[in-house]
């Protein structure tokens, strides 16, 4: 399966600060990719790499088949970004900025911008620098989506915008991934929205690749316990090398679990316990990546 | 607000480094008055002494006031307790203490007028740039130069009518203020200056349209889409900057004329101008009596003054922060490095051209029109030494171009704009200095060579220049961090 991008043992030093820690990573074509982490933990650095705005200090990386540092005109016009702080003209109008953006690409679609704009509820006669912060963010997603890229890149896309904007925009992501078949890599903290739409997990702690895996099998991974003793009997601390975190009484415990499947029978068996599990969420589950890594 | 928390803010690092740099100015001001008022005498120039008057709480009022409105105009200010309050006294304790210390200076440098009215008319200037900061907030630049202007065009005046009037004039001068600084902090119009964020974009004086269809790969075609950018909608488009700073210098040159440059009864101001070149540039040699007398030398030295506006236009000095000779950092246009060093060469090139042939011309028409209404006659006013270190400009501009993209952000990285500032200006300082070295020398040598090969020489010269400029961007983009 063709790669639409890949990362070949990356580091980036920024003097004597490492952003970038020996990250290996590929991600095939048509996925829509989760990068999470920390603050600080290396997710802008790696979408500047893939861009070929930054260069790595030792290693590779390749986006759409070309080293990224490379890139030329043609492969730049099938990448779309929406960067963490966007900086636009703001003496221009709205309407006057989508046409400027638009004449930088071959085949720049009306339709999806009017679609977008409607449903953003985004002013065409507003000057750009008279925007809240919301409204500048979605001008960014629109100026990055309508000459249908195949890869689409967007750091932090969300965080200004309010819950039914966001809502309309996630559901307009699963849209383009019907339409445009495109590769999406969304860099965020809100994990409960971008969990609806991702199907690949990277995440990032102090510059090195803590997860690398698909939503699903992560999701498989992990999951909560309820531990029931009818008797009381239940230890205040588990010893099981899968358990991640307890809480509870000797009645009933509530464990997090990691890779614990294959164990349940003897769990219950040992303890004498009703064991009831449930899956874990994005947001739950983020915690115990950065504790235990991969 | 509380005390320390005001104190803190007044004195930040680059608050207090633009208040020294501004100091400095200031007291270059006095002195310069004070040497041209023992040579001459012009009703236009203000007494050194009386200068102070306008000067001190000229300043004061200036920090005063763009620090309350950077303040006031942020996204949290209307939450901060007391805003108003602690601004308002600590503006009168301000207030009162630097038309205190003017009025004191001006009675110290022998000024005319009495310690009462010099405080008043002192606290009167203080309390109306402080108005006009508060009420024009972001766009007050122009207003407060426009009133700077006023001020020192009227301290004269007004200094000798407080000397005659001193009781009336102190006591319409102290209402008037106290009238100004009651407008500045009426509890409507301070809440509307807390109301919300201070936007950057004004509304353009025209709508530029970008008509042009799909730009392609062609550099000229995004050199065309850079000027689009950076015409932000004024009137003059991407000529404003460079037709700014040739007024200026064209205004400079009539400066020096009308102070003697042409007239042989006052040479001596050409002699305090020449003296300061001088030892600037440290030229070797010649007397700096003689200096004033040759033609050639005249032309050269205004031509410098030229130059330095020329490297204002450079963009070498950057109000706004942003790189002014590149395309916007951080926005991703579908060019490779390669195409990016190269539209950004031919941006500099551009501007480059554009504004040495606008300093030609200005300068040509300048001595164009003084040799014809002066001297009666124009043969002299071709020799091509004069337009020598406008050339050299053109030669190494982009010297300071490369620092202005190479190397700025590291500047940035420092994280201080009072820094960022003055290495900027010590930069610009050095190029200044090293044109003027360049072609004092080269002027001395050419009148030993045929003007054809002057010329070609040039020519050589500016490929060469233009060449390694070119090379040093692309190597710079090929290798280096753009985000």
């Amino acid at each position: 399966m063709p790669f639409v991008f890949e990362l070949n043992r990356v580091t980036k030093r920024f003097g004597t600060a490492t952003a970038l820690a020996d990250v290996s990573l590929s991600i095939p074509e048509q996925h829509v990719v989760g990068l999470i982490g920390l603050n600080g933990s290396g997710k802008t650095t790696l979408l500047h790499h893939l861009v070929g705005l930054l260069l790595p200090t030792e290693g590779s990386c390749t986006t759409l088949g070309m080293e990224a540092a490379s890139l030329g005109p043609e492969q730049l016009r099938r990448i779309g970004i929406v960067y963490q702080e966007n900086r636009f003209l703001d003496w221009m109008t709205v309407q006057q900025h989508l046409s400027y953006v638009g004449s930088f690409y071959r085949l720049w679609d009306n339709d999806r911008q009017r679609r977008l704009l409607d449903l953003l509820e985004l002013d065409l006669s507003a000057r750009v620098g008279t925007l809240s912060p919301g409204d500048v963010q979605k001008l960014g997603l629109i100026l990055a989506v309508c000459h249908h890229p195949e890869l689409l890149l967007l750091d932090e896309p969300v965080s200004a915008l309010d819950p039914i904007a966001r809502h309309r925009l996630l559901e307009f992501f699963l849209d383009l991934l019907q339409e445009d078949h495109c590769t999406i890599v969304i860099s965020s903290h809100i994990l409960r929205d971008i969990e609806q739409v991702v199907d690949w997990i990277v995440c990032l702690d102090a510059g090195r690749i803590a997860v690398d895996t698909g939503l699903d099998d992560l999701q498989e991974r992990f999951s909560e316990w309820i531990v029931t003793s009818s008797n009381g009997g239940l230890p205040s601390q588990f010893d099981e090398g899968f358990v991640c975190e307890q809480h509870g009484s000797s009645a009933q415990a509530h464990l997090l679990v990691r890779d614990a499947t294959g164990h349940l029978d003897t769990f219950r068996r040992k303890h004498g316990a009703e064991v009831s599990t449930s899956p874990l969420n994005l947001e739950r589950i983020f915690p115990l990546l950065l504790k235990g890594g991969q | 607000m509380s005390t320390p928390a005001l104190a803190r803010l007044y004195l930040r690092p680059s608050v207090l480094a633009e208040f020294v740099v501004w100091i400095l100015i200031l007291a270059g001001t006095f002195k310069g008055l004070s040497v041209i008022e023992s040579h001459l005498q012009t009703w236009y120039l203000p007494h050194s002494a009386n200068a102070l008057l306008v000067g001190i709480p000229m300043l004061a009022g200036l920090f005063v006031g763009a620090t309350m409105v950077e303040v006031c105009g942020g996204r949290f200010s209307w939450t901060l307790p007391g805003i108003r309050r602690g601004f308002l006294c600590s503006t009168v304790a301000l207030g009162i203490v630097s038309a205190g210390l003017s009025a004191a200076l001006h009675h110290v440098t022998d000024g005319t007028v009495p310690p009462l009215p010099a405080f008043a008319l002192s606290a009167l200037c203080y309390a109306l740039i402080i108005m006009v900061g508060v009420t024009t907030g972001c766009g007050m630049l122009s207003s407060r130069s426009g009133l700077a202007i006023v001020g020192y065009g009227t301290v004269n005046p007004l200094a000798s009518l407080a000397a005659t009037y001193p009781l009336p004039v102190c006591g319409l001068a102290l209402a008037i203020a106290a009238a100004a600084l009651r407008r500045s902090f009426a509890p409507a119009g301070f809440r509307a200056l807390t109301d919300g964020p201070l936007h950057s974009a004004s509304r353009p004086r025209r709508d530029p349209q970008w008509t042009s269809g799909f730009l392609g790969d062609d550099a000229a075609s995004w050199v065309k889409a850079f000027e689009f950018e950076k015409e932000e909608g004024s009137l003059l488009g991407v000529f404003r900057r460079p037709l700014v700073f040739t007024v200026g210098a064209v205004g400079t040159c009539g400066f020096l004329a009308s102070v003697g440059v042409w007239g042989k009864p006052l040479m001596e101001g050409l002699l305090l101008w020449t003296q300061g070149l001088h030892l600037l540039s440290r030229l070797p040699g010649a007397e700096l009596g003689l200096i004033v007398h040759k033609r050639d030398t005249i032309w050269m030295i205004m031509s410098y003054i030229i130059v330095f506006y020329g490297l204002e236009c450079a963009h070498s000095i950057d109000r706004s922060g942003e790189r002014r000779v590149d395309l916007r950092p951080r926005f991703l246009y579908p060019l490779s490095r390669r195409q990016h060093a190269l539209v950004s060469f031919r941006i500099c090139l551009k501007a480059n051209l554009r504004y040495t042939s606008l300093c030609l011309a200005a300068f040509y028409a300048t001595a164009l029109v003084s040799g014809f209404v002066l001297h009666r006659d124009l043969d002299w006013i071709v020799v091509p030494s004069v337009a020598a270190p406008i050339v050299v400009l053109f030669l190494l501009t982009p010297a300071h171009q490369v620092f202005a993209i190479c190397y700025r952000p590291r500047v940035i990285a420092l994280s201080s704009v009072a820094l960022r500032k003055t290495v900027l200006v010590l930069s610009a300082a050095g190029l200044t200095i090293l044109i003027v070295a360049v072609s004092r020398q080269w002027m001395m040598q050419m009148y030993s060579f045929p003007p054809a090969l002057h010329v070609m020489v040039l020519l050589v010269l500016a490929a060469a220049s233009q060449y390694a400029f070119h090379l040093k961007l692309r190597r710079h983009f090929l290798r280096a961090d753009l985000a």
